[in-house]
């Protein structure tokens, strides 16, 4: 149609420069915000790499640009503007940021300057936020993706209209838009009394509520009339599967800023970071535990954690709770505890406020150490019973049943899901095999021991890697049982592959693509085991699956204290490393985990038995039936 | 979620099977004459069925050259619902169990006969699930559904007929291997539709299917080359595409089909060539190999041409396994799959 | 957020679970002449505060307002009990307790053992001062779920001891524990103090083998608190045999890590019972069936300490900054006046003038006097010309004559000196009245003594004739 002229009013489709890699901070200088306005809305100052969500599309924006003098206007446009604004809006730009639609749509307008280099998660949290503060929870969905979902094809159809009527350059807003409007400054004033950012977002809102038009909150029932205008991008009503939680990235100092403002455990950034994994939080080690330590007992503070909650919270930081299966244990036996001593505050809902007492705790644990994808999904089980409390309940039959449905997690999802995939397992193990497994997955050990208590008779090669050497820990154990077992480092993989069989390892998650998330050291093993053709076996339980996508270890990952690389254990005398922290061009980097592609996975084990890594999704979609979960923040 | 521990090697019982099941059926108001002496073809189901054991029944129907061996297998399994003198529909069960293992052991090694055995026990499973407080209703029901399977099986041929036929353009070369029904009627359907293709069979030794092969599509007027079975790297430049019927769809969406295929599905893959296979949706079974040693070993005899010292040690399975990174397509009776799909066939099935 | 009134409370000893009990002695004989009928120990003063007030305010400080508080004698007992409660009026509610004079701490734990309700409990000595966070040990002890938490430091330097030594006067040498720990400084596998040592040490070969390897150490100090565990107080009655905490329940704790008790008794990390013996007001006691245990097994549980430890003895290391100090001896009664003149100041909480010295508003101090740093004044003392004051304490109301000169020393409240006296290195108890050109050194004076005109003393002990 227009696509042509569209195409090329859009100046700033020129490719994102970004500087990715090992740079040293302080030395790059910094692109003034101003010439990234005026450049346009594709390019950014030099962020890391960070895997934009789905668009939030302010078309209005877009359709500025084909007024080029209104290009330099982007600071100071108004809603009332956006009233005005060129409705023929141009066709949406995958590529678009938000930040700019952002900054475009500001009210303030010289806050629009400030915000548009933030990242892009924020304004989606953000607006995310808008859309919670103001207490109108939409059933069967959410505000966040599908603001920025719909107004794409809208937005497109709507300009096929506009189009059509030959309309170019036309202010004139519809009824619809208008009320759109209107409802989106309502909902941005609810908001205003909800969070502090409220002011910068109204704008957003109301930017992009203007064009939603059938998407999002305030426009709700315009959706079955934008319904047959949208174009085959989205399938009619088909219900959009939850789009996972936007993690939050720590290079923006200002959400950094907010949200350790609350913490409990203080925490000091680290200098001398790594400029590719900015994104990801890594503080001070040194400082934490003895933060948290010293609050132990001031538990009458406001905001400070249960006491059970508060332990498990110390035993994540000091690291002695590792391994997915034990810390997601820990935390929900402390919140089976939490729930028992729990009491609802009058003139408040037992649903509301326990669900904000959890999200306070979860924000706790995360502050010790971030989440592992099973505790996530943990919680978002414990959140969906919550709310799926039948109302007639009474409080003590509430907190029973929640601690009964903990309990029930466990044993099913954990306890009983590893007895049956050790069954699966040990049948994968056959006379004479030589297994090899990396670091330490209570999982693999359990099969390895079944299968020996079984009087199968198979050698194991425990692989280790530094600086955590999990692998130790198991090799005493399996000893101790009686296995034959070889040791050795990642360095000795390659020479050790040629005599093995079988490739046992366990996961932290298992992402929907197929890409199993492991301890780091895992993705090499895996693809050296490809390499020599021997089948990985990856033995994970179904509630560490995840919905998310990941292509590379670096977009989510975390990051471990980097003095662990300084010191070897027991060499005393290598001691090159002192000092690294003072060093400008020395940096060390300390990875918790990585992806290896489904390529490598042979099979994967788990307690609905064995299935190949491409039909991870299929046991996602069942999993979404039963749960029928509802998203929430 | 309900844990259900399968053991291996249990096939899958898909709803389209059932649909498809229920659009065989012959119109209602014939049921109840039609019954007890139902043509399914050429077949004729109105033997004696009195004194007669299951293996005998079976090693019957085998007998006939058009029925797969699954099919024999459930069709024995039928008579003996007819013969059999239970009370309940769990004495039902066990005797359909008990006649099952004996068929298994009969033939130990065929996987395809184990799949349908396995399949035919599920329905029985379902079926008394059901509740039916009346035995002989519960029975009628069941021998019902032992005859429709037999029908669906046969119908599956012909679906997959259709579908695969699509696949074969005019001018095309296509390398088989081993004898399989299924791809002799794809091929034969597609030659009725007139399109003009050639055919090259590896004549595989020691049981000569190729040769099988050969005559049957020669016989329909396929132009058919016979090559070596080490002649097939050389002849794969020229191919277009490899059709092979399989014993047993695993898990993976991997096959497994007589000795040879693995090797003639590498060289395909060296040369990018597709390699399809042709296979009903009751051969699809819960195993889930990870190599050759995996499978159980059924090897066969073999004789060479002169005569061999006694130590020397001769390897001659029966069987291999095929992963799926080497199939392209599965041509199947619920549609064209890619071997991924078999895994979410299966999933969607058992959860 | 919603604040922790939603918790349903346990009682007096606040949502972490945790008891206090405080060790407060009696009469003890080792401090004579300074402790008296009137002057129990706890009550001695530290920087013009009695001893106690610093044990109490770090409870008071941690959230734990109900502690339990021991003291041997009756009349002591009295006599702590009113203090408590004029002193702590609103912030704490302490139950004082009074065992039989004589009797062992373990004794005084038996008596109360009755009264401690909570999962864990904090023992700790009345006359004990130290700025260890509590929070710290305690999150030690939840940590690994040990039956036992020792707080460990570093022996305080002694350099009264070297002064002392060239005076002749046989001193006795702090006393050495000797201290068995694991290389990664988490678990104690063994502990004696010299006292009970002879010859030998008598060291357990399983706790030997169980962990590999033991690093002993002299130059840590046991500063008799500690946080124990439910299951101790079965221990205590289990075996009554056991007298001193420090001295036999400790030791008997940590040889007896890897061994099951007999009978009922159950290590700390029994969850079920533990959550089936919780009242709660919902009525139904339904626990978990996935116990603690459960986390203990998924994780790795032999990363910490012992391996196999049924009832762990765990250590918390105070950091080398951290201050700690009892009373035991005379000598350690003036070094830690000493040393909460100084380092440790920040404990007594009162201002420190910029002189690094604590000098009431109130003080009068003569022309040409000097007061330096490291001295700590208290209220209405009031000082002649000429005088010297270096590192010392003074008492309420001391009234100080000209050319005196005080050096290391504690006076404490209602002292008279006249002029012309050197006070060193002593200790005067309250009401005592050095007549003029009365020399004291390494002298421990008791109560309303009064030292006659010019007499010198060295090393001695001087009470007044009951």
């Amino acid at each position: 149609m227009d696509g042509g002229s569209r195409r090329g009013s859009r100046q700033g489709m020129d490719p994102i420069v970004r500087r990715v890699g090992f740079v040293t901070p302080g030395t790059e200088p910094e692109i003034p915000l101003q010439q990234v306005v005026l450049n346009g809305p594709g390019q950014s100052s030099p962020a890391p790499v960070i895997i934009p969500p789905r668009p939030i599309i302010a078309s209005s924006t877009l359709s500025q640009e084909i007024n080029s003098k209104t290009t330099a206007a982007l600071k100071t446009v108004t809603v009332d503007a956006l009233k005005n604004a060129n409705i023929e809006a141009s066709r949406v730009s995958e590529d678009l940021t938000l930040s700019s639609s952002f900054g475009g749509s500001d009210r303030s307008g010289g806050e629009a300057v400030s915000e548009v280099p933030a990242s892009l998660s924020t304004v989606t949290t953000m607006v995310r936020q808008v859309s919670i503060a103001s207490a109108s929870v939409p059933a069967g969905g959410f505000a966040g993706p599908s603001v920025g979902l719909t107004p794409a094809p809208i937005a497109a159809s709507v300009s096929e209209k506009a189009a059509i009527g030959g309309v170019k350059e036309k202010p004139k807003t519809t009824r619809a838009e208008r009320k759109a409007i209107q409802e989106a400054q309502r909902a941005a004033k609810a908001a205003a009394q909800g969070g502090g950012k409220a002011p910068s977002v109204k704008g957003s809102v109301a930017g992009g509520g203007d064009e939603k038009k059938g998407g999002g909150k305030p426009a709700e029932p315009k959706t079955p009339k934008a319904t047959p205008r949208r174009e085959g991008s989205l399938a009619g009503s088909e219900k959009k599967p939850p789009v996972p939680a936007v993690r939050m990235q720590f290079d923006d100092k200002d959400r950094v800023a907010k949200a350790t403002k609350k913490n409990i455990v203080e925490q000091t950034e680290t200098k001398n970071r790594v400029e590719l994994f900015r994104h990801l939080p890594q503080y001070v080690h040194g400082s934490q535990l003895p933060s948290a330590e010293a609050k132990f007992f001031r538990v009458q503070e406001p905001g400070h954690p249960h006491p059970a909650v508060y332990q498990v919270g110390l035993r994540y930081l000091t690291g002695d709770i590792v391994g997915a299966n034990a810390r997601c244990v820990a935390m929900l036996l402390a919140f089976a505890e939490m729930i028992r001593d729990y009491s609802t505050p009058p003139q408040k809902t037992l649903v509301r406020d326990l669900t904000a007492k959890i999200n306070s705790h979860v924000q706790f644990l995360t502050t010790c150490r971030p989440h592992a994808v099973s505790m996530g999904n943990a919680i978002k089980l414990l959140k969906t019973r919550i709310l799926k409390l039948p109302g007639h309940f009474t409080e003590a039959e509430a907190k029973k049943s929640l601690i009964e449905d903990i309990d029930k997690f466990i044993q099913e999802k954990i306890v009983f899901a590893d007895k049956v995939i050790v069954d699966h397992a040990v049948e994968k193990i056959r006379e004479g095999d030589v297994v090899l497994t990396h670091g330490h997955s209570h999982v693999v050990e359990k099969i390895l021991e079944a299968a020996h208590a079984r009087g199968k008779n198979f050698r194991v090669v425990v692989v280790d890697s530094r600086p955590r050497l999990e692998g130790k820990a198991l090799l005493r154990r399996l000893l101790q049982k009686g296995l034959k077992c070889t040791y050795t480092h990642v360095n000795g993989l390659c020479y050790i592959m040629q005599e093995v069989d079988r490739v046992f390892l366990g996961a932290a998650t298992v992402l929907a693509n197929g890409v199993v998330v492991s301890r780091a050291g895992s993705a090499a093993t895996a693809m050296v085991a490809h390499a020599y053709s021997v089948p990985v076996l990856i033995c994970c339980e179904t509630y560490k699956f995840h919905e998310r996508v990941q292509l590379d270890s670096i977009c989510s990952n975390e990051l471990g204290n980097p003095e662990a690389l300084v010191d070897v254990p027991g060499r005393k005398e290598l001691t090159e490393l002192q000092g690294w922290d003072k060093n400008d061009n020395l940096q060390l980097l300390n990875l918790t985990y990585d992806a290896m592609p489904a390529d490598y996975v042979a099979m994967i084990i788990t307690e609905l038995g064995l299935i190949p890594p491409t039909s991870v999704p299929v046991i996602l979609r069942e999993y979404r039936k039963e749960s029928n979960a509802l998203e929430l923040l | 979620m309900a844990v259900r521990w399968q053991a291996q090697g249990q096939p899958a019982v898909t709803d389209e099977w059932l649909s498809q099941a229920a659009n065989s059926r012959h119109p209602p108001e014939e049921r109840p004459s039609v019954r007890a002496h139902r043509l399914t073809g050429d077949l004729r189901d109105t033997r004696e069925t009195a004194n007669m054991s299951v293996v005998e029944d079976f090693d019957y129907w085998r007998g006939k050259p058009d029925l797969a061996v699954a099919v024999a297998a459930i069709k024995a399994l039928t008579a003996v619902i007819k013969r059999s003198k239970a009370t309940t529909m769990m004495g039902l069960e066990i005797e359909l169990k008990r006649a099952s293992e004996e068929l298994k052991e009969r033939e130990k090694s065929s996987i395809s006969l184990a799949a349908g055995c396995e399949l035919f026990l599920r329905f029985v499973t379902r079926t008394s699930a059901l509740e039916h407080e009346d035995i002989n209703a519960g029975k009628e029901r069941l021998i019902e559904r032992g005859e429709q399977f037999s029908e669906i099986s046969i119908k599956a041929r012909q679906t997959i007929s259709k579908v695969g036929a699509d696949f074969v353009r005019d001018g095309c070369t296509i390398l088989t291997h081993g004898v399989s029904r299924v791809v002799v009627s794809l091929l034969k359907l597609a030659a009725s539709q007139g399109k003009h293709f050639s055919v090259i069979c590896p004549e595989g030794r020691p049981d000569g299917k190729g040769i099988q092969t050969a005559r049957e599509l020669t016989a329909v007027g396929i132009p058919v080359t016979l090559i070596l079975d080490t002649g097939v790297a050389y002849v794969m430049e020229r191919v277009d595409m490899v059709l092979c019927g399989a014993e047993g769809v695993v898990e993976s969406g991997g096959i497994i089909n007589n000795l040879g295929t693995y090797q003639i599905a590498v060289v395909a893959r060296a040369f990018n060539k597709p390699v399809y296979v042709a296979a009903e949706s009751y051969k699809f079974a819960r195993l889930y190999p990870l190599d050759q040693r995996d499978l159980p070993y059924d090897p066969k005899p073999v004789t060479f041409a002169e005569p061999l010292p006694p130590n020397m040690k001769v390897d001659n399975p029966s069987r291999d396994y095929t992963p799926p990174s080497c199939l392209t397509l599965l041509f199947t009776d619920l549609g064209v799959l890619t071997p991924s799909a078999v895994s979410d066939e299966l999933i969607q099935l058992y959860l | 957020m919603p604040g922790v009134a939603s918790f349903s409370g346990r009682g007096g000893h606040g949502p972490m679970d945790f008891d206090a009990v405080v060790l407060a002695g009696g009469l003890s004989k080792q401090l004579y002449p300074l402790v008296s009928k009137e002057l129990p120990k706890a009550l001695l003063p530290v920087g013009n505060k009695p001893v106690l007030s610093y044990t109490l305010e770090m409870l008071e400080a941690n959230n734990l307002t109900h502690p339990h508080v021991v003291v041997a004698g009756e009349e002591a007992a009295s006599r702590v009990r009113a203090w408590i409660s004029d002193a702590f009026q609103d912030r704490l509610t302490a139950r004082v307790t009074a065992v039989p004079e004589d009797s062992g701490t373990a004794e005084a734990l038996r008596a109360v053992a009755h009264q401690i309700r909570a999962k864990d409990f904090i023992v700790l000595s009345g006359d004990l001062v130290c700025d260890v966070a509590l929070g710290a040990v305690a999150a030690a002890h939840c940590r690994s779920t040990a039956a036992a938490t020792a707080l460990l430091c570093s022996q305080p330097n002694s350099s009264f001891a070297a002064e002392s030594k060239d005076k002749g006067k046989a001193t006795t040498a702090p006393p050495v524990d000797y201290i068995g720990l694991t290389t990664d400084g988490s678990s104690l596998l063994f502990c004696a103090s010299a006292a009970d040592v002879e010859h030998e040490l008598r060291i357990r070969r399983s706790i030997l083998r169980a962990a590999g390897q033991m690093v002993l150490r002299t130059d840590l100090m046991d500063t008799h608190l500690y946080v124990f565990n439910r299951v101790v107080l079965d221990v205590l009655e289990a075996q009554p045999g056991i007298a001193s905490v420090k001295r036999d329940l400790l030791p008997y704790l940590v040889r007896t890590q890897l061994s099951p008790l007999p009978s009922s008794v159950t290590g700390p990390s029994s969850g079920p019972d533990d959550a089936v013996s919780r009242e709660d007001s919902s009525g139904s006691a339904a626990g978990p069936v996935a116990s603690p245990s459960l986390v203990e097994a998924l994780s790795h549980p032999a990363r910490r300490g012992l391996a196999g430890a049924v009832r762990r003895c765990g250590v918390y290391l105070a950091g080398p900054d951290k201050f700690c100090n009892r009373l035991n001896s005379l000598q350690q009664y003036i070094e830690v006046n000493r040393e909460v003149a100084g380092d440790a100041v920040h404990l007594t909480g009162f201002p420190v003038s910029s002189f690094n010295n604590v000098v009431h508003p109130s003080v009068e101090i003569g022309s040409k006097t000097t007061v330096g740093a490291q001295c700590v004044l208290g209220e209405g003392v009031r000082l002649g010309d000429k005088c010297s004051v270096k590192r010392s304490v003074l008492g309420k109301n001391c009234r100080i004559g000209a050319n005196v000169k005080i050096i290391n020393s504690v006076l404490m409240a209602g002292c008279v000196v006249e002029d012309g006296c050197h006070v060193q290195n002593s200790v005067v108890s309250a009401g005592g009245h050095l007549q003029e050109r009365a020399s004291l050194k390494d002298c421990y004076v008791g109560a309303a003594y009064t030292v006659g005109t010019g007499e010198e003393h060295r090393g001695e002990s001087l009470a007044k004739k009951q």
